[in-house]
């Protein structure tokens, strides 16, 4: 499914995927640095060029590509798997300033809150990616142990209409960055 | 600036390890609570306590907490 609009945020800004992107999202999801945390890679460009294609066809699935503010791709991020009042956010991947990654995550939690107008997102993390799972585990309640592509993996369920404290936290620094770079911009 | 300081202020980010054995020489990229969060707590305290802008190439370029001391000095001098 193609969400038409761009979502803007201060460091980052996302769009849907597009057929354009399928050599960079494959890239990204093979270079060795991301392969711990990134699932099933695809077997080739053309596999992952198919994946976008059917991605885009498929209603309540989201799959964007994360911008920096020089309109750089850095990343990508998707919502899918939609049940009830609940969708699961992953296919993340980034390769940005801290600032750009953790507003990449605020962002896509607006948009499934704001825009879907869901309650709850889930996401998986596999068991040996040992520091993303610190993050999840302060920010979401752990549901269960589960298996994804023949890994040990934890799933998380974080919900969306609590106020959350590391997300006003991290939305508290991030304007705080935001405008102290804004302010030496325009000196 | 003073190394000791900076490290006290590197413990008071950390919320699960054990603030005795940080050290100048502490490997902070191995800490198990190192994340994308952490990375961004310690850009905003870097930013706040000294004003100084660090990258997240600073970050990867930096071993120990007191080379990541180093590279804050370097960059406000």
């Amino acid at each position: 499914m193609v969400y038409p609009e761009v979502i803007h945020g201060m460091f980052v800004d996302l769009r849907s995927i597009t057929l354009d992107d399928a050599e960079f999202s494959y890239n990204i999801r093979a270079d060795k640095r991301n392969r711990d945390t990134v699932g099933q890679l695809a077997p080739s460009l053309e596999a992952q060029r198919d994946f976008i294609r059917r991605q885009m066809q498929e209603p309540n699935d989201y799959y964007f590509v994360v911008l920096n503010k020089k309109g750089e791709r850095i990343g990508l991020i998707g919502a899918y798997n939609l049940q009830g009042d609940m969708i699961e956010v992953g296919r993340e991947v980034i390769v940005g300033e801290p600032t750009e990654s953790m507003e990449t995550e605020l962002l896509i939690n607006d948009f499934c809150r704001n825009v879907l107008n869901l309650k709850r997102t889930c996401g998986v993390v596999y068991s040996n990616n040992v520091h993303h799972l610190n993050e999840v585990k302060k920010k979401n309640t752990f549901i269960k142990s589960v298996q994804r592509g023949g890994h040990e993996a934890m799933l998380f369920e974080f919900d969306l209409q609590s106020e959350n404290q590391i997300e006003s936290k991290i939305r508290k620094m991030l304007k705080l960055l935001y405008k102290k770079q804004q302010h030496l911009n325009s000196l | 600036m003073e190394l000791g300081t900076f490290i006290q202020q590197f413990i008071e980010l950390l919320e699960e390890s054990d603030a005795e054995q940080i050290s100048a020489s502490t490997r902070f990229h191995e800490l198990d609570e190192y994340s994308s969060l952490l990375a961004l707590t310690i850009v905003a305290m870097v930013d706040e306590e000294y004003d100084v802008a660090i990258k997240a190439e600073d970050l990867r370029k930096a071993q120990t907490i007191e080379d990541l001391f180093n590279i804050i000095k370097e960059k406000k001098a």
